[in-house]
């Protein structure tokens, strides 16, 4: 069980580099709604992702590339209001970095200024480092993500099941 | 949706490693890999300067990274490989929603626990006064 007495720490970029150093696993959950928000705070979570998963699960969407900007939007607010310590990373909706290092930091800075987001996910490649590097730039960290990009699924052979 | 994992080649492992280093070039504190090969996975563990989290490639990287709803099965229409359902909430939520569903055609719920009532005194007060015959008739029902 864990001690919810013991006062903690907020977690930060430099604590998650020490964890990092001293072999000790990183959990990062993604989360989209207040209640889980709180519980996962409350149990010590590092990294609280608003995903856009969150949209298939909570409004039905079939894929992530058609959930919302405001969508996001709502469910980071929500896990902004459940979370004290874990580090708040917002998963970027699709096309909302993609156009342009201006699009990229506008829209990033949105996620500080009205979710009290700390950090973004973005899916990327080599094409996108360049709008990744000006949120950086920008001043707002970024976790790069690869692999399976759900983003970019009809390029990388996967298929949408049909209705 | 299906995916198909990532870096199951030397030459796709190959770029997928290129694409992780042009993101800690261009300054990401952290690297997640989604479903990839193991190996990409671990590979880029041991050369980035930066943590790296799995998401669906194994059990090497400095951290892990799951879906809340995946936990839970609570999103039935697709269980992805690396997903673990640590409990599944679908069969409790169906057996609470029938209960419910059944006490209210069979006016069973809300019971006299759930439920907040006037006075003795005030129902007799407000049921005169509103000429309710219902509960007049209910009330001198209870006194004989």
């Amino acid at each position: 069980m864990t001690d919810l007495s013991v006062p903690r720490k907020k977690i930060t970029i430099r604590g998650l580099q020490k964890k990092m150093q001293e072999g000790e696993g990183i959990v990062q959950m993604a989360i989209y709604d207040y209640r889980s928000a709180v519980i996962a705070d409350r149990l010590g979570i590092d990294i609280l992702c608003v995903s856009d998963t969150g949209g298939m699960v909570l409004f039905g969407h079939e894929s992530t590339v058609t959930v919302s900007f405001e969508e996001v939007m709502m469910m980071s607010q929500a896990v902004d209001r459940g979370s004290k310590y874990g580090l708040r990373m917002v998963d970027m909706p699709y096309w909302s970095f993609h156009v342009s290092p201006e699009q990229a930091v506008e829209n990033a800075g949105k996620f500080i200024s009205r979710a009290n987001a700390e950090v973004m996910k973005c899916e990327g490649n080599q094409h996108h480092a360049k709008n990744i590097e000006a949120i950086v730039k920008a001043g707002i960290p970024v976790q790069g993500h690869i692999g399976v990009t759900p983003m970019r699924m009809p390029q990388l052979g996967g298929f949408f099941r049909s209705r | 949706m299906v995916f198909f994992a990532q870096g199951k080649t030397s030459d796709r492992a190959k770029e997928l490693i290129d694409d992780a280093m042009a993101m800690v070039d261009a300054g990401c504190f952290s690297i997640m890999c989604e479903v990839t090969s193991q190996e990409v996975c671990e590979y880029l563990t041991e050369i980035l300067p930066v943590p790296v989290i799995s998401l669906g490639a194994g059990n090497r990287a400095h951290g892990v990274h799951i879906i809340t709803s995946d936990l839970f099965h609570l999103y039935e229409e697709h269980t992805p490989r690396h997903s673990k359902i640590y409990h599944d909430l679908i069969p409790i939520m169906e057996n609470v929603f029938t209960q419910y569903r059944d006490e209210v055609k069979s006016r069973v719920y809300p019971g006299p626990e759930h439920t907040v009532y006037m006075n003795d005194q005030e129902i007799a007060k407000f049921a005169k006064e509103m000429n309710w015959e219902t509960k007049l008739a209910e009330l001198d029902a209870a006194r004989k």
